[in-house]
């Protein structure tokens, strides 16, 4: 469209912008006073900064660059940052971790126009979304927007709590997480006290349980046994001196809250269970 | 990135240790088991028969506390450090100006590059 037509468009002004150069939209993410940038991220890695850079082509044709940062929260809760763009036809756009070490499934973020600058800003769309690293950025366009429960996850060994003497092991998954259980492991030391022990492992969705798991085997007094239940076990009693090996379902997923957990039979009041290690792959959930 | 540091808790309720955060710098929720079999037993007979009732289990089958215990009776002073699912961030009440601070105006970039 001739930029001189002296053609009046109909309607009202776009704010911010000559009303012609609004309909030219060279861009399909335009901006006006009204309109912000918002990055949400999800993240489980402590000490991350995410940086956000980019280029707008302004009412009046000129290339601004701008860069601002972002600090996730480390607890899987969103955290939000809105900055306004001013006005002007966003070009492009890239998001990259600039500090801290998150890896690949430890911090997802959305970038998105809103309107309004607090939490009650209204989200207009989304531009790009996925998991960033250090070295693998997000960017728009081209990017392809993804979910936070696309992908391979990340991979993470965890040390559980040593539970009180005469106490079974309870592990939990925290809040906006995914888990797919791949191995657990832990150590019963069994005190003098006569009884025959058999260890079970259930995984509940935190009231019910809807897996269990025993290796069928009798832990007597005085004994020292390690048990490890992985995906895809072939399930053996004591294979070697001190081992004993379970099953956990493949392909399983535990949403938020599900738990997992030793089921002692015959547990005495100064048998011990330590050393909780397992071994999860997780993605986080961007409720 | 060094491990963090292994800051090492004990829980006042059960008495279980744990590490937050763990050695890879990511945080740890701990939460308390259920009461045990011994713990279970360590109950009054009256909180004992209460809790067989509550849960429909007879006190009579051999296998009464076992299955009582792999109920999961809370302890009392239960802990569960997760985040609340509810947790929506910052909730301005009426009136209430937002923090400034949170909404950075941009700092535009030096120098136009092309007109």
């Amino acid at each position: 469209m001739d930029p001189t037509s002296p053609y009046v468009w109909p309607g009202p002004a776009v704010v911010g912008f000559p009303r012609i150069e609004a309909h030219w939209s060279p861009g399909p993410w335009l901006f006006t006073a009204e309109d912000n940038l918002q990055l949400d991220s999800v993240c489980s890695q402590s000490g991350v900064t995410v940086t956000v850079n980019g280029v707008v082509l302004s009412a009046d044709f000129q290339l601004l660059p701008f860069s601002w940062t972002h600090s996730p929260n480390s607890n899987r809760t969103v955290a939000t940052t809105r900055v306004s763009l001013g006005t002007g036809w966003l070009q492009h756009a890239r998001i990259l971790v600039t500090g801290g070490a998150a890896k690949q499934g430890e911090c997802f973020v959305a970038l998105r126009v809103c309107r309004g600058t607090t939490s009650n800003a209204i989200i207009l769309g989304t531009i790009a979304a996925g998991y960033i690293t250090t070295v693998t950025d997000l960017y728009t366009p081209g990017g392809t927007i993804l979910t936070a429960l696309d992908g391979a996850g990340t991979v993470r060994s965890i040390t559980g709590t040593t539970p009180a003497a005469g106490v079974d092991i309870l592990e939990t998954v925290p809040t906006n997480a995914r888990w797919e259980v791949l191995a657990f492991t832990a150590q019963l030391t069994t005190s003098a006290a006569v009884a025959n022990r058999v260890v079970g492992l259930t995984i509940d969705d935190g009231t019910n349980i809807y897996f269990r798991d025993s290796p069928a085997f009798t832990q007597t007094a005085s004994l020292i046994d390690i048990y490890s239940w992985a995906e895809a076990q072939s399930k053996m009693a004591a294979p070697g001196s001190s081992f004993v090996l379970g099953n956990l379902p493949g392909g399983n997923r535990l949403l938020a809250a599900h738990r997992i957990r030793t089921s002692t039979i015959a547990l005495a009041a100064a048998d011990q269970w330590t050393a909780p290690q397992y071994l999860v792959r997780e993605w986080l959930e961007n409720n | 990135m060094p491990p963090a540091a292994l800051t090492t808790w004990q829980c006042p309720s059960c008495h279980g240790v744990y590490s937050d955060p763990q050695g890879n710098g990511q945080r740890y929720y701990h939460i308390c088991p259920p009461l045990s079999r011994i713990e279970l037993l360590a109950l009054s007979p009256g909180e004992l028969i209460a809790l067989y009732t509550a849960h429909a289990i007879p006190p009579t089958v051999p296998d009464a506390l076992e299955r009582l215990a792999g109920v999961g009776i809370a302890r009392v002073n239960h802990r569960d450090e997760n985040i609340d699912p509810a947790y929506r961030g910052e909730t301005l009440a009426p009136g209430q100006r937002p923090d400034e601070t949170a909404v950075p105006r941009i700092a535009w970039g030096e120098g136009r590059t092309s007109r």
